[in-house]
């Protein structure tokens, strides 16, 4: 029996990599990959009609002085040293193309990025150490107070924050911080493919009319069920896998795989876990396989539910496009938890690392440690949902 | 060797498909006849355990049909199916051999052996989209005897077939018929009149004939008509 789920397995898989559309769907991601992960280097700066520099040239401009502040500590010293930098700027338009802007300023550009996030325009030009983590505090604080978390959430984070090292040391973590941002490209990207690639994997047996011949046979019930379970969640895991690959591949290429160990508040000024940019990146990452399991086991519960590939299709698809366009608002606290747990919306730095809490025996869970259980029983759910509604399919209203 | 029906329903919303139909089946073929929408291939798809029954229960040799071990012994052609058109024919046969639980190596031998039996044998390596639709029919009389099944279910097989593919398959339905319960729905009475050792005839959900060749006066096909109506259209 063991050999024959293989070769099930097999079979499955042939039948999977003989349809067109996969290949072409796979492709066209790959190319869409690729493009995303290289589209910085694209296009010139212009100045007076003139090009005054590539992107490219300005990218390896900027890492190369961002990997020289590298380790150092985000304090006084550093400010000060970005400060008198930029003072130096002459008081003209396109102050950004003088040649004090890349004799004095430039070198501490990502410095004043991360400062002017926090404490805004004319603040970095005198802000303290003390006043800028404060700052920082504040706007925690607000946000706390705008996604309306009760006193228990908010002395939980407390906590959590104290955590985290202060002053923060800089480090030039370029391309874990994209990686880090387009884990939610990723996200939407396996969705749309296994909507386009796993229904067939139910639906072609009703659309062929195979569904007869194959449920009277010996192995056509429960152990074709499993076989072709575990094609559609490997295919999934596995082109989740190529795909963070294909895009991992050319972002380290250019922007360097240094920065692996900086902290995630460097990415995300207002987040309170005290995790390094690379830790994000693989908890990211493991949600994505996890992700990918999940919305395997919905495709496939839609295809079989509705003899059809089309309309698992077009739901998948839906959902996409709605998590772009409609945000809940945290007054409604549930409706909102809810809605930012749909995958497309969490699988990103931005939300899977966010203030939102879960109750859990009398304590709380991140996003991180709440998703991936739910996706997991949810998956799990949605299998036997699946095998039930499979093994019950009756050949009779044709 | 028995196949049992007993007090078999099936019933949609408001029609009644397969009323309360009892029989019993020794090896041997057995022809269905029936009018369009008379209940015969819901019937046959309850026998072949992909339409479960409003009532009554079928059962083969003591075994429920919807066990493993009935469909074991199962082989079933429906009146119409697909195929995965970028399979060969061969792959296609290895495949349900799989399904089948048959074992890799008997899987292959049977394989090429149907191919043979069904005059497709050098074919078998050509994708079935190339195939006409008399080649696919030989394909799929071929799938539902991998197993060699002790039960056999054909719905409209000769359909498609030509005038000489027609007789081959009748005398192999034949020889199948010795040792195994073939039962045999199709609209051509020909091959019912020729390769049916009983005939079975369905109107409305209701068996309305069950005898053997002996017991119908004169021509089958006139005994038929007889039965329906010559007005009635005579297509199964």
């Amino acid at each position: 029996m063991r050999n024959h789920f293989w070769s099930l397995v097999v079979y499955e898989y042939r039948k999977l990599f003989r349809r067109k559309m996969v290949w072409f769907t796979l492709g066209a991601m790959t190319v869409i990959c690729i493009f995303v992960a290289c589209s910085r280097l694209f296009g010139n700066s212009y100045v007076d009609g003139k090009i005054y520099e590539s992107h490219r040239e300005a990218l390896e401009k900027d890492i190369t002085f961002a990997r020289a502040l590298s380790g150092r500590a985000l304090d006084d010293t550093l400010l000060k040293e970005m400060q008198e930098g930029y003072a130096r700027m002459p008081d003209i338009p396109l102050a950004g193309a003088s040649e004090e802007f890349e004799a004095y300023a430039r070198p501490y550009k990502a410095i004043w990025h991360y400062v002017f996030l926090l404490v805004g325009d004319p603040a970095y030009e005198f802000v303290t150490e003390e006043e800028m983590y404060l700052a920082r505090e504040a706007q925690i604080e607000q946000t706390w107070i705008s996604e309306h978390l009760n006193n228990r959430e908010k002395e939980y984070l407390r906590t959590a924050e104290e955590k985290v090292e202060k002053p923060f040391i800089y480090t030039c973590c370029e391309g874990w911080s994209v990686l880090g941002n387009l884990m939610n490209t990723i996200c939407v990207l396996q969705l749309l493919l296994i909507a386009i690639c796993i229904p067939p994997i139910f639906s072609e047996e009703h659309s062929r009319r195979m569904d007869q011949l194959i449920h009277c046979t010996a192995l056509g019930k429960k152990p074709l069920y499993l076989a072709k379970l575990f094609v559609g969640v490997t295919f999934s895991v596995v082109s989740t896998l190529f795909l963070g690959f294909v895009l991992m591949v050319p972002l380290f290429c250019i922007y360097g795989t240094d920065g692996a160990e900086a902290a995630l508040q460097l990415l995300n000024y207002r987040c309170v876990w005290p995790l390094t940019i690379g830790e994000a990146v693989f908890i990211l990452l493991g949600l994505l396989l996890i992700v990918a399991l999940f919305h395997t086991v919905l495709a496939m519960l839609l295809s079989e539910y509705f003899c059809s590939s089309t309309i698992p299709l077009a739901i998948l698809a839906g959902i996409v496009m709605l998590s772009m366009f409609v945000n809940v608002p945290y007054e409604y606290r549930l409706l909102s938890q809810l809605w930012n747990m749909i995958p497309v919306n969490l699988v990103a730095i931005w939300g899977i690392f966010s203030n939102r809490l879960y109750p859990f025996f009398g304590t709380f869970l991140t996003a991180w440690q709440a998703a991936p259980c739910i996706y997991l029983l949810l998956g799990a759910g949605g299998a036997v949902l699946c095998f039930w509604r499979y093994q019950g399919y009756q050949c009779g209203n044709r | 060797m028995e196949l049992t029906i007993d007090r078999l329903t099936k019933q949609y919303k408001n029609k009644i498909a397969v009323d309360r139909v009892s029989l019993q089946f020794k090896p041997g073929v057995c022809g269905l006849l029936g009018a369009n929408g008379a209940g015969k291939t819901t019937l046959m798809r309850m026998i072949c355990g992909v339409l479960k029954p409003t009532g009554g229960t079928i059962s083969f040799q003591g075994m429920d049909v919807s066990t493993e071990e009935y469909r074991r012994s199962l082989g079933y052609l429906p009146q119409d199916f697909g195929y995965y058109p970028n399979f060969t024919g061969l792959e296609f046969l290895d495949y349900m051999a799989l399904l089948k639980g048959l074992p890799g190596s008997t899987a292959k031998r049977r394989s090429q052996e149907l191919l043979d039996l069904v005059g497709l044998k050098n074919e078998g390596k050509k994708k079935i989209k190339t195939y006409s639709g008399g080649m696919k029919q030989r394909l799929g009389i071929a799938q539902a005897m991998l197993n060699r099944p002790k039960l056999l279910v054909l719905d409209e097989p000769t359909a498609g077939l030509d005038p000489k593919e027609r007789v081959r398959f009748r005398e192999l339905i034949e020889e199948l018929g010795r040792e195994n319960i073939v039962l045999l729905s199709t609209h051509i009475v020909s091959d019912i009149e020729q390769a049916a050792d009983r005939i079975l005839m369905m109107r409305e959900g209701q068996m309305i004939f069950d005898g053997a060749q002996k017991d119908v006066e004169g021509r089958l096909e006139d005994f038929y008509l007889e039965q329906f109506g010559e007005g009635e259209e005579t297509d199964a």
